[in-house]
């Protein structure tokens, strides 16, 4: 990779998330340049996937899914002489939204090992948390922040300087109203957790799925309107040229940025609730709209591993 | 400061020392910073300003009078962070130090520092560090009793900063000043580097009692490289203003920048009281980050030392 931004590195490799992360093919494989003398890592885990829209009959209560919690991020700098030439990485895969009146699954936690398929506290120089994101429940519930990691999650950790921030809770989805909101950048990372759904009335109102307040640069997602589907949500880091996320941030000089999801706005009488939007990297996914038959959860986004050397 | 070139830096893109500009109440405090073409890494210390000391008490002869509060110190937070993930652009406030009190007033408190990715924004979702999660808490006028001392700066959180999860952080809290004298008892002293900074807050100043006896200010004692800096002696001395680790220094920015000696700063040392007639000593000036010393009581009571500027460095490579 020859980025000029990035100076004159010895290595500069970003990592996306390959393969299925729960088994081999999610492995990746990382040499240490020969003349390293440090390596630093930023490991970011995938957000929790948004829940379902409850289903139910008309002129009942009905409540939209909740949004997936966003990952907890890890960074950490360690002396190349403690790493072998090798590492393994497994770049989380986001939780998968939930079908409609269905939960989302939960997220995942991105590894740095010195053993292919170990993931194991005394093989890993590092990881993304302590645990993963939540996927949200189909009672409208937000989904669990992912936890921030802790000094005996990797053996790694002792022999380096690190520091890691918990994600955020997944926006709750509306009962009889409209989804909850979340805020870009509240919590200490350029991320965000899913927005819930809307809710449907007993007297079959509807309302809109939860948005994304827009803060710092700009970074804002809308919620679905009543029926319709959550506004996506993206990684951008290059906020000149919103786009592909991932390929503008490695030409741009932007500072990076991720948002979670849109919920899904919900249905009366009759019909699907929206969907749920997907989230950017490392957010939650978005939570269906209710309806007679509940929109869809979206999937959580993915993680991330980025490892410097100079 | 932009210095590119000092031998003891190495290799380094760029070296980049801030200090207080303008007024850290307004826009025109803000300073840009632009992060070098090539930068791959970027480290950030920000270190928030010192707390003005309290003035000390105003009283009759033969009354009671307490000398004032020294003032806290700044919070430090650093974030080491791939270039990558901030714009070419970033904008700097670096807070300024409190005013010492007028006799009998309490001083006023140090700011803290930012750094955003957007001018004039301090909200959580624009920035990428923070030096504290409040500012130094000045020092506490003298009374009939003891000025209360300043609270340093509490700890900064990650989450009041969007980008701190995106490299390695960590935060210190600032330190607390000393109280001034009460009655019959000089300014208490507070140590240098006492905490987990090579800072201080400010001593306080010195009491006099109902007698006219009168007491000295607190020091900032001895600690590590740190000389003793002595408080204003009985009757009505100055409190000293703070020195510089660099035993070959005057300037302290200056000379640091071009020295090899570690970084160290103090708060002020406390004024001393007078009895039956004449002005307090006036406590001593914080250095960076550090607290005013508070002023000793006496017919008229001296006044506080002014808080330190804070200070935001940013290196690259």
């Amino acid at each position: 990779m020859n980025l000029p931004h990035l100076g004159c590195a010895l290595g500069a490799t970003i990592f996306s998330a390959q393969g299925d992360a729960s088994t081999s093919a999610g492995r990746q494989i990382w040499a240490r340049p020969a003349n390293a003398r440090m390596v630093f890592f930023c490991l970011i885990g995938s957000g929790g996937g948004g829940a379902g829209g409850a289903s139910g009959a008309s002129l009942t209560l009905r409540a939209g899914g909740g949004g997936g919690g966003s990952a907890a991020i890890t960074c950490s700098m360690i002396p190349a002489i403690f790493l072998p030439d090798k590492l393994f990485v497994v770049v989380a895969r986001g939780g998968a939204g939930g079908a409609g009146n269905a939960s989302g699954s939960a997220g995942g936690l991105s590894y740095v090992s010195v053993a292919f398929a170990d993931s194991t506290v005394p093989a890993l120089v590092a990881t993304s948390g302590g645990g993963g994101a939540g996927g949200g429940l189909v009672a409208g519930t937000g989904g669990a922040a992912g936890a921030a990691a802790a000094g005996a999650g990797a053996v790694g950790f002792g022999l380096s300087i690190w520091s890691s921030v918990v994600g955020v809770i997944g926006s709750a989805g509306g009962s009889g109203a409209a989804g909850a909101t979340a805020n870009w950048g509240a919590a200490g990372l350029p991320t965000s957790p899913g927005c819930g759904g809307g809710g449907a009335s007993a007297a079959n109102a509807t309302f809109a799925g939860g948005s994304i307040t827009v803060g710092g640069l700009g970074l804002g997602v809308a919620g679905g309107a009543a029926g319709s589907v959550g506004g996506q949500g993206v990684t951008r880091i290059d906020l000149r040229a919103p786009g592909d996320a991932l390929a503008l941030s490695l030409a741009s000089t932007a500072p990076f940025a991720s948002v979670g999801g849109g919920g899904g706005g919900s249905v009366g009488a009759a019909g699907t609730g929206g969907a749920g939007a997907p989230g950017g990297i490392g957010c939650g996914g978005g939570g269906g709209g209710a309806g007679v038959t509940g929109g869809a959860g979206a999937p959580g986004g993915d993680g991330l591993v980025l490892i410097w050397s100079w | 400061m932009d210095i590119v070139n000092a031998p003891h830096l190495g290799s380094c893109l760029s070296f980049d020392v801030l200090t207080a500009q303008g007024s850290a109440g307004t826009t025109a405090g803000w300073q840009p910073w632009r992060k070098p073409p090539q930068a791959r890494m970027v480290f950030i210390l920000a270190l928030g300003a010192g707390a003005g000391g309290g003035g000390g008490f105003t009283r009759a002869s033969l009354a009671i009078g307490g000398g004032g509060g020294g003032g806290g110190s700044g919070g430090s937070a650093r974030l080491l962070i791939p270039g990558m993930f901030l714009p070419d652009e970033l904008y700097v406030l670096v807070g300024r130090g409190g005013l010492g009190g007028i006799a009998s007033g309490a001083g006023a408190a140090g700011t803290r520092s930012y750094v955003a990715v957007a001018s004039a924004q301090t909200a959580a979702a624009y920035l990428v560090l923070i030096s504290g999660a409040a500012d130094a808490a000045a020092g506490g006028a003298g009374t009939a009793a003891a000025g209360a001392l300043g609270a340093g700066s509490t700890i900064a959180t990650a989450a009041l900063a969007a980008y701190s999860g995106m490299g390695i952080w960590t935060a210190v809290a600032g330190i607390p000043g000393a109280a001034g004298g009460a009655a019959a008892i000089g300014g208490a002293s507070v140590g240098a580097s006492a905490g987990t900074l090579p800072m201080s807050g400010g001593a306080g100043g010195g009491g006099v009692s109902a007698a006219d006896v009168t007491f000295a200010g607190g020091a900032i004692g001895t600690a590590g490289l740190m000389p003793i800096i002595a408080g204003g002696v009985a009757v009505g001395g100055l409190g000293t203003s703070a020195l510089f680790g660099d035993p070959r220094g005057v300037d302290p920015l200056a000379m640091w920048c071009g020295s090899t000696a570690p970084f160290m700063s103090t708060g002020g040392s406390g004024g001393g009281a007078t009895g039956a007639s004449g002005t307090a000593g006036a406590g001593g000036a914080g250095g960076i980050g550090c607290g005013g010393g508070g002023g000793g009581s006496g017919v008229t009571g001296g006044a506080g030392g002014r808080g330190g500027d804070g200070l935001v460095l940013i290196v690259t490579w």
